[in-house]
């Protein structure tokens, strides 16, 4: 059995995350950022791991059996974390990340959650040959480059992977988004959206109890408590 | 630290840069179909062949095809109709449904000297697991069909994980008619992580030489689809497409049958509790389907076969009952599927299982079943047309063999 990659789109994903583990959890045992030398050490070894068998196969190879199509948006996200992690240095920016996050959520939905919607569109179709999807994508990425966002780059660089059929797949959408970046983007919008209710229902509690310690009807400060917000309910 | 916003002259650099690889990415890939146009594609039952005078008296003859005890369980048989008249069969068998020493089998029928070959192992587990590069727990369900050139293809299901919802497809190539078998090549289907493709029925043939699979997805939801292949001589697999089917869900193994005129009827296993054989008609060649609709006939969540037989009847094998599968019986129609005849009993045993059929019709006209018996062989029942006409006018009589 052959048991190198298929590509190098498998290892660089596969190794970012191991990475990023490792230092992740030596940190929170440690209680501080690790330093340099162990960071090189973790990187090693997870190298390293990807050569561990796994009954027949590697640790790398099986990983890829599971999970044959890790996208660009995915890797780019993990690339970005790890450089972060032992630079201290912004690979992608605030507004970058966010780009990454929402086209993930927004076109994970739209493919994953298709068959929910009874398919009378089927979106991942598209995606196939040299359909709709390629074009969607460069207009996507051409709208991102034309405003300053590194993730047109991402996305050029997914056209170029389904150009050259580096992943298993043949549809132009996997090479965009994958369901663990899809997860990861609805986890992390949910808990900022989880954030921020929470915030304006303490922020809305804070404001009932000054009127309750005061004895004061402040009406004006009723007032501009968002209408959306918990006090309000 | 926040790296600065992109320059303009590397954003101008970037988007020339954009274009080129999408304009390569058009180039590169296939063209896409456009299976719209209503004279795109068709679809006809099994690729051309050579057509002798149908027979003038009944036959009907029942016999083995797999032979007794080979394997101590076996499932899933599908027959089919090969260029130079002869039959291939495949099916699986092993310990039993699902365990890891199931291998995918094929046997071949000689229109000249009508013999079964004994069974050829095509390929088990650890020969999977070589030729995919990837762990394998499992073996399933198989399909065998040519192809315009004459390649036979083998499409089957092989699970890394968890149960049949948990498999993918994978497909392989015989330039000899099923003598010899290329290497497997796994089939990336669907975005959720390739899992939960599943195939039983035969294809339907496009008239530019594409190869319609008709397939189904099983996680979470269960809906039909239709596998667009597009093979090139040698057996090479120049590209292939899926389209998800626009029926309800719980409908799952979907037979297509071709009706002339860009009209296709698709007859789908019912895994709801109404437990009524399902059908859905096109208009265009199967691109879009017409909402599904319950037949006459019950269906106990089991797969069925349907034929367009020369006279333009489809004829159908169903077990016919809305829980177990003890019954497996024949049906016809003549009005395009919109409403069937039941016809002979092909197995009647209470508490035992007789299933998964599988229909061809020859150059003869004569018409070929295999199915699951008890799980312990594959049964191959053959007859012509005559033999069914006589036996629907009297099926009751037929049903106490």
């Amino acid at each position: 059995m052959n048991d190198l990659p298929s590509t190098l789109l498998h290892p660089i994903a596969l190794t970012s995350v191991l990475w990023l583990t490792l230092n992740g959890i030596t940190a929170r045992i440690l209680g501080r950022p690790i330093g340099p030398r162990l960071q090189a050490a973790w990187g090693l070894v997870s190298v390293g791991l990807l050569f561990v068998p796994v009954g027949p196969v590697s640790l790398g190879r099986w990983v890829e059996s599971f999970f044959p199509n890790p996208s660009l948006l995915g890797i780019a996200f993990a690339l970005a974390l790890l450089w972060r992690n032992l630079t201290q240095r912004e690979l992608l920016r605030p507004a970058d990340i966010r780009a990454l996050l929402a086209i993930a959520a927004i076109g994970g939905s739209l493919l994953y959650l298709n068959p929910l919607w009874g398919r009378a569109v089927d979106f991942y179709y598209f995606g196939w040959r040299n359909g709709p999807a390629i074009w969607t994508i460069t207009a996507l990425a051409l709208f991102l480059l034309a405003v300053g966002n590194r993730v047109g780059v991402v996305l050029t660089a997914a056209l170029a992977a389904f150009a050259m059929s580096t992943l298993e797949s043949e549809n132009a959408w996997d090479y965009v988004v994958d369901p663990l970046i899809w997860l990861v983007a609805l986890g992390t919008f949910g808990l900022r959206a989880a954030a921020a209710i929470r915030r304006r229902w303490t922020e809305g509690g804070a404001q009932k109890a000054g009127v309750e310690a005061t004895g004061e009807r402040r009406t004006e400060a009723v007032a501009s408590v968002p209408r959306s917000a918990p006090a309000d309910l | 630290m926040e790296p600065r916003p992109l320059a303009m002259t590397k954003r101008l650099l970037l988007a020339a840069v954009t274009l080129s690889v999408a304009v390569a990415a058009t180039l590169t890939k296939a063209p896409e179909h456009r299976l719209q146009a209503p004279d795109a594609v068709i679809a006809q039952a099994n690729p051309p062949r050579h057509e002798l005078a149908p027979e003038t008296l009944p036959f009907h003859r029942e016999r083995w095809l797999s032979p007794e005890g080979y394997t101590r369980s076996v499932h899933c048989s599908m027959v089919s109709l090969l260029p130079d008249g002869n039959l291939i069969a495949a099916w699986y068998g092993g310990q039993r449904e699902g365990s890891g020493d199931v291998a995918v089998f094929t046997a071949r029928w000689n229109a000249g000297n009508d013999v079964w070959s004994p069974p050829q192992r095509v390929i088990d587990r650890a020969q999977a697991e070589f030729e995919l590069d990837r762990p394998v727990k499992k073996l399933g369900n198989t399909v065998v069909f040519p192809d315009q050139h004459g390649t036979l293809w083998m499409v089957y299901v092989s699970v890394m994980v968890g149960g049949w919802s948990g498999c993918s497809l994978n497909i392989k190539a015989s330039l000899d008619s099923g003598q010899t078998w290329g290497e497997s090549q796994r089939l990336s289907l669907n975005p959720y992580m390739n899992l939960s493709s599943l195939v039983r029925s035969r294809p339907v043939y496009a008239s530019d030489g594409r190869i319609g699979l008709p397939i189904y997805h099983e996680m979470a939801l269960k809906y039909p689809q239709v596998l667009w292949l597009d093979a090139e001589p040698k057996g090479q697999l120049r590209s292939y497409e899926l389209r998800s089917l626009s029926a309800e869900s719980e409908l799952l193994q979907p037979v297509l049958v071709p009706l002339g005129q860009d009209r296709m009827l698709m007859l789908l296993r019912d895994g709801r509790p109404e437990r009524t054989l399902r059908t859905a008609f096109s208009r265009d060649n199967g691109w879009t389907w017409s909402p599904t609709a319950p037949t006459s006939l019950p269906n106990p969540d089991a797969a069925v076969d349907a034929v367009r037989l020369r006279d333009g009847r489809i004829l159908l094998a169903y077990n016919d009952a809305t829980a177990g599968r003890d019954s497996l019986r024949l049906a016809v129609s003549t009005d395009a599927g919109a409403t069937w005849t039941p016809g002979p009993v092909i197995e009647h045993e209470p508490k035992r299982e007789f299933s998964y059929p599988s229909i061809v019709e020859d150059s003869r006209g004569r018409i070929h079943v295999t199915y699951t018996w008890r799980r312990e062989r594959i049964k191959h029942v053959e007859f012509n047309a005559v033999w069914l006409d006589q036996a629907t006018l009297q099926p009751r009589s037929l049903a106490q063999r």
